[in-house]
């Protein structure tokens, strides 16, 4: 309110204008980038974000395909502003990467353009999209044997990428030189031509509305929000919280079960996260930058307050973290970190776990973890590579929560289910891969007052020569099923099987490289979400729907929500109903 | 005498706009009768020959185009009452419509539930077959499937059968095959095979559009037919054109085809009829709203053009097909008040329609409704709804709002104004959605008030969005019934053709563009539309080779034949650096697909200009009216047909358009434009003022 009385510009509508505006254009910016790019991870999957920063690299609103990477991209860029000083001119745009100097993955290379006007530096846009590509020694940038970051790939520190408005083709070269895929280079254009659609709207917006215009609103923007956070933070009972979550597999070790701990410490309307007494760094790729593990904290944590609280650095005031490090959460040179990304599943259960006695209503059960199958190869007859993510195939459910299911096929939780399936003729267009079966996985949802949601089971032949797969990912052994909430049951585990043309059969680990699978056709199970609420208190209709639809068999229903019905007809059969609902629990496994 | 009428069948309310040569407007405005939409429309001609001192079949004789916009594809799909419909689909792929790519719209909202699918699992069946995305048959289609599928749907008692198979825009012979076999197994069922609506790449577009069209299809395909049999019997001998979702009109036997065009039937002629109406003082950026008694449509307009969409998603479904940029929402007059857990007032968006309609109609209707409301607060006048042809009952009313008021412990006039201003913030709400949501200032625009609710609640709208000026068309109450009027007939075709244009094959991009145009003209001649009225307009979609989104760039008439691209591809890189920011002339293009949007123009009818009569009108009366906090006070009554143009009206005061009613509230002042328009503004901006004194000289 005090903004308001300072300067009679700024009223509700204005400042609200101010937000939508700049979130249309990083909508704008998010929009260009997938129209324009060509490898299926970006175009199809949506993996990236797009943003808009003031000069000091302070966060103004942002379009979060993969949350992940929006929250991820301040923080670089303070690092770059810091670099490069006052050496910042109209025209520059910058990459990064390095984990070392504040990114969070390699893979995710950030693009960084500086808003002049009236000559002066005013704001920045900023994108980051995962590449089909970075070099290192797997192609696909994920390398599950990497033991150290040099194995992952090149480590862009800051570059100046294009000078004053002219590439600098010596650099360009040199990196095209580097990656395995010429589209890489295709796709950091696009991702450099919309963060000019950024920096062209918002000039226009300063021309229509003049700079004092801008910095005013900023600041009214940034405490409007920091006050909503407040309020939001506020409903939380006060208190200290604490929970973890495991690791089971780091891709060197098997059965390692690594801690992520979490203290949850809430004073009126400031919140503290500790992950102090996390496990020490991993030996393998499945350490946390610093910035991996902030973005998937705070993607954890939005999911708990007011949906539309606006993206912006006021957000950020009333929340305090504290990684240690060295730590799985906050690693050191020189550790490799491409699966850092991946252990927001466990940031993000700890946090709901530790909060769901403080939000009941809030917290969901636990989502289906992801796991991932990367194949590549070339295309029959050609020279032409070609690498994919069977996102299609990898997205599970969510975890039921107060009031509503789980939600179906969506994928991890990193995302909040912005990251999209490939749509099966374009994959197919794309890829060498004939897609058999991509269905909903039948009875692979956790039972519960409300359901987890339904994951998916498909079946692809990969149809390329030369085919070498990475599977990355975990949720596959018995224990790490997504967990049920209140009474709710758990979900299932995901799992991949390689059927060989000679007829044998792999299973690789959740983190793995096979080569050689030229005509073989790989099975995938991603599991269903984590149910919320004893199933028995379950409407009966929406069971019984459920078994006529096969999303659900007669036989799980019999088990976990004691609903029999006639097998032909569907009939409710409610004597039936009521005996199995008066055998205790510990006898009732007859059908199970 | 050859006469045209445009006619709008809405939720509430049926509205005619009859035209002669000469311009000259009748309208009429009668409740929809939803048992039968049909029996309205004729209560509505009835009305319509009684001002001709005629008969009804004697007008219907006379008429010679009707144009159509219907809301019963839209309602179909927004309350889930379409067809019994059945899916039959690739082995394999059951679930891609209701997967919608697993995509939540809300990334951060765990409570977020996706729509569900139009076709429910059970009635999803998939059969063998399988084409490659080469087009070369992998697994021949099994029949045996198709007839099983069949049996089920006829247990099921099925209306409507959608067909979508894998790669079916390469290769459509297995759609053609099981949709023959379908048809013949299902006589009565309405069956629509992917192909035959959209060939074009992308599973789940085509799939869920196909859905549209078989859910939309039998609804669609009786209402059209009664309607025609009973026109025809009734001595109409002229053509019907149908309003398309894409702002242009088809023929009945077209519409039948492809009703997946219909779903924005009923709201897309109000953006070019805001256009035609704020055109007289020179307005192009506007945001017009159209209020019936059900819903509230806003669409955003900039520069005097429409937004037009080649994909939008309605209600969070996919519709692949061309349709204009139009945001629906659950409000109007006959919104129905209701008090929630927490004792909190709400208005809609459940409307009590026309039958039995808001409390006042003395219909039946028990609950207070927004025109309950806007009568209790004097805004209305009882004797005067709908000009005079209706009377409402102001004791019903009272007894309906005075029950809600009861439960917030507030009297008859406090809960009234409660309603109104609940509705008047969710309409602002609406328009919130395409400006500021979309990053708009709304003040930069000028709003057009349509619909008989719209004025009504125009200028506390404005003052909430702090818009400075509101257009009231002079034919606000039937905007969309005049719209139509000035609709073009308009056909969309699209046809695949995937090359790199350095080998592109000349003949067969003419070939493609000339096949669509003759299929155009053959369209249009069915139509009646005479050859020198016929107009062409191709576009190509061209991308850098390895995009996955093309650009739609329209081609100049020497670019039909591709003897010279060159042109062509200088657009394509200026509007894709327009677009994305950059562009690759060095990078090889390629063009995915032709499209050809044949055009028959018909006859406009211009607004006629309001002669001036040179004396300023007077109020036909006062009223006691409730406004603001200000409480009770006496305002003049105008009404629209006496006011001189270029005249200026005081507020606080109530004008009585045909159909409608504005209410302007202090702060504004409103002026009659050339063509009898009003246009209310706030007093204290003189350019608005001086436009309108511009008027008068």
């Amino acid at each position: 309110m005090s903004d308001q009385a300072t300067d009679p510009r700024i009223d509700a509508i204005s400042v609200s204008v101010f937000q939508r505006r700049l979130h249309t254009i990083t909508e704008e910016m998010a929009l260009t980038l997938l129209r324009t790019t060509r490898s299926p991870i970006l175009r199809e999957g949506r993996d990236c974000a797009t943003g808009l920063y003031d000069r000091d690299g302070r966060m103004l609103e942002q379009t979060e395909y993969t949350a992940l990477l929006g929250f991820a991209l301040m923080p670089s860029l303070k690092f770059i502003i810091s670099y490069f000083g006052e050496d910042i001119h109209p025209g520059d745009v910058i990459l990064h990467n390095d984990v070392y100097s504040e990114g969070n993955q390699l893979a995710d290379i950030g693009v960084y353009k500086p808003v002049f006007f009236g000559g002066e530096l005013v704001a920045w846009a900023a994108a980051k999209g995962h590449q089909a590509d970075i070099g290192g020694s797997a192609p696909g940038a994920y390398n599950p044997k990497a033991r150290e970051i040099w194995h992952e790939g090149l480590r862009l520190t800051p570059i100046k990428i294009v000078e004053r408005g002219t590439m600098r083709r010596d650099l360009w070269d040199f990196l095209m030189a580097n990656v395995r895929l010429p589209l890489v280079g295709e796709d950091l254009k696009a991702i450099i031509g919309a963060c000019t659609v950024g920096e062209r709207r918002l000039q226009q917006l300063l021309e229509s509305k003049g700079s004092d215009w801008f910095l005013a609103h900023r600041e009214a923007l940034l405490n409007a929000t920091e006050r909503r956070t407040r309020g939001e933070i506020a409903k939380i009972p006060d208190g200290v919280y604490r929970s973890e979550a495991l690791l089971y597999f780091d891709a060197v070790r098997l059965g390692a079960k690594h801690r992520i701990v979490v203290t949850v410490t809430v004073a009126h309307d400031e919140i503290w996260f500790d992950f102090t007494g996390s496990s020490p760094e991993t030996e393998g790729y499945a350490n946390s930058a610093l910035h991996a593990s902030t973005s998937g904290l705070i993607l954890s944590f939005l999911m708990l307050i007011d949906p539309d609280i606006p993206h912006n650095e006021g957000l950020l005031r009333p929340i305090h973290m504290h990684f240690p490090s060295p730590s799985i959460v906050n690693c050191t040179l020189p550790h490799a970190t491409s699966y850092g990304n991946h252990l927001t599943h466990q940031i993000a259960n700890a946090v709901h776990r530790a909060l769901a006695q403080a939000l009941p209503e809030k917290v969901t059960a636990g989502w289906d973890t992801a796991l991932l199958v990367i194949p590549s190869g070339y295309r029959p007859g050609t020279q032409r590579r070609y690498v994919d993510f069977c996102l299609f195939a990898c997205k599970g459910g969510s975890g039921g929560t107060y009031g509503v299911d789980g939600f179906d096929h969506i994928g991890t939780i990193m995302t909040g289910g912005a990251l999209a399936a490939q749509d099966p003729e374009v994959h197919e267009v794309q890829n060498p891969h004939l897609i058999e079966h991509y269905e909903y996985w039948p009875d692979s949802a956790g039972a519960g007052r409300w359901r987890g949601g339904y994951g998916t089971y498909a079946r692809w032949q990969l149809c390329g020569e030369k085919t070498m797969a990475v599977t990355i990912g975990q949720g596959a052994e018995p224990g790490e099923e997504p967990h049920g909430l209140f009474g709710g049951k758990p979900g299932t585990l995901n799992r991949v099987l390689y059927h060989q043309p000679n007829g044998s059969t792999i299973t690789p680990l959740v983190h793995d490289i096979h080569y050689d699978l030229d005509g073989s056709t790989v099975e995938q199970f991603a599991g269903g979400g984590g149910g919320y609420g004893d199933p028995l208190d379950r409407d009966i209709a929406l069971v019984v729907a459920e078994i006529r639809d096969e999303l659900l068999s007669p036989e799980k229903a019999r088990r976990d929500y004691r609903v029999a019905v006639d097998p032909i007809t569907l009939d409710v059969d409610m004597n039936e109903i009521r005996r199995l609902r008066t055998i205790p629990p510990a006898l009732s496994t007859e059908s199970g | 005498m050859s006469l045209r009428l445009g006619l709008d069948v809405g939720g509430t309310f049926t509205d005619l706009v009859l035209t002669d040569q000469g311009g000259r407007l009748t309208v009429t405005k009668v409740p929809t009768t939803h048992h039968d939409p049909i029996e309205g429309l004729f209560e509505g001609l009835c009305m319509l020959a009684e001002s001709s001192r005629t008969t009804a079949r004697d007008l219907l004789g006379r008429i010679e185009v009707i144009v159509h916009g219907t809301t019963v594809a839209t309602n179909a799909v927004l309350t889930e009452t379409g067809a019994r419909t059945g899916l039959i689909t690739t082995r394999g792929f059951r679930d891609i419509l209701a997967m919608r790519r697993g995509l939540r719209e809300v990334f951060y909202d765990n409570k977020y539930q996706a729509p569900a699918a139009l076709v429910p699992r059970y009635l999803r069946r998939t059969v063998a077959e399988r084409i490659l995305a080469s087009g070369e048959v992998l697994t021949p289609l099994s029949i045996d499937d198709v007839e099983a599928a069949c049996a089920l749907f006829a247990r099921e008692e099925i209306e409507a059968v959608a067909i979508c198979f894998m790669h079916s825009y390469k290769n459509p012979r297995h759609e053609a095959l099981a949709a023959e076999r379908v048809r013949s197994l299902l006589p009565n069922a309405f069956v629509t095979a992917s192909y035959e609506v959209l060939p074009a790449i992308r599973l789940y577009n085509r799939v869920s559009t196909t859905v549209f069209n078989a859910y939309t299809g039998p609804i669609v395909h009786r209402y059209l037919g009664q309607l025609e049999s009973a026109l025809r019997q009734e001595g109409f001998g002229g053509s019907m054109l149908i309003m398309q979702s894409n702002g242009g009109v088809t023929s009945p036997a077209e519409a039948v085809h492809s009703p997946a065009r219909l779903i924005l039937s009923g709201p897309a002629a109000g953006p070019a009829a805001g256009v035609a109406a704020a055109q007289v003082l020179g307005f192009e950026d506007l945001v017009v709203c159209d209020a019936g008694g059900t819903s509230f449509e806003v669409s955003l307009i900039q520069h005097g053009e429409p937004l037009l969409l080649r994909e939008q998603d309605v209600d969070r479904r996919r519709l692949a097909l061309p349709a204009l940029g139009i945001h629906t929402m659950g409000a109007g007059g006959g919104s129905i008040a209701w008090v929630d857990g927490g004792g909190l007032l709400h208005v809609g968006p459940k409307s009590a329609g026309s039958h039995p309609g808001p409390a006042c109609y003395g219909r039946g209707g028990e609950e207070a409704t927004a025109t309950d409301a806007a009568l209790m607060l004097g805004y209305l006048d009882p004797a005067f709804f709908l000009g005079g042809r209706m009377t409402l009952h102001p004791a019903k009313a009272q007894a309906a709002v005075e029950s809600l008021g009861r439960k917030l412990g507030l009297d008859a006039i406090a809960t009234s104004r409660g309603i109104y201003e609940v509705i008047a913030a969710n309409m602002a709400a609406g328009i919130h959605a395409v400006t500021v949501q979309r990053g708009y200032d709304p003040r930069d625009f000028l709003m057009v008030a349509g619909g008989g609710a719209g004025p009504l609640f125009a200028c506390r709208i404005a003052q909430e969005l702090q818009i400075p000026a509101v257009l009231v068309p002079r034919l606000s109450a039937t905007l969309c019934a005049w719209g139509v009027l000035q609709a073009d007939l308009m056909h969309d075709a699209v046809a695949p053709l995937h090359s790199a244009i350095d080998s592109l094959d000349r003949e067969a991009w003419s070939g493609c563009l000339h096949a669509m145009k003759t299929s155009g003209e053959r369209l249009l001649a069915a139509e009646g539309v005479p050859a020198c009225k016929r107009r062409f307009t191709a576009a190509a979609d061209l991308r850098y080779a390895g995009q996955y989104d093309d650009i739609s760039v329209t081609l100049t008439p020497d670019e039909w034949q591709a003897n010279n691209l060159l042109a062509l591809l200088g657009r394509f890189h200026q509007m894709h650096d327009d677009l994305n920011g950059y562009c690759s002339p060095e990078q090889p293009c390629e063009v995915t697909a032709l499209h050809l949007t044949s055009a028959g123009l018909t006859a406009r009818t211009p607004l006629p200009e309001l002669p001036d009569t040179g004396a300023d009108g007077q109020p036909i009366g006062k009223r006691r009216i409730w406004i603001e906090a200000g409480g009770e006070c006496e305002v003049p009554v105008y009404t629209l047909s006496t006011l001189r143009r270029g005249q200026v009206v005081a507020a606080p005061a109530i004008v009585e358009l045909p159909g409608s009613t504005l209410v302007l509230l202090p702060g504004f002042e409103a002026g009659v434009d050339a063509a009898g328009s009003l246009l209310a503004y706030l007093a204290s901006r003189r350019d608005f003022a001086a436009r309108i004194c511009e008027v008068r000289q």
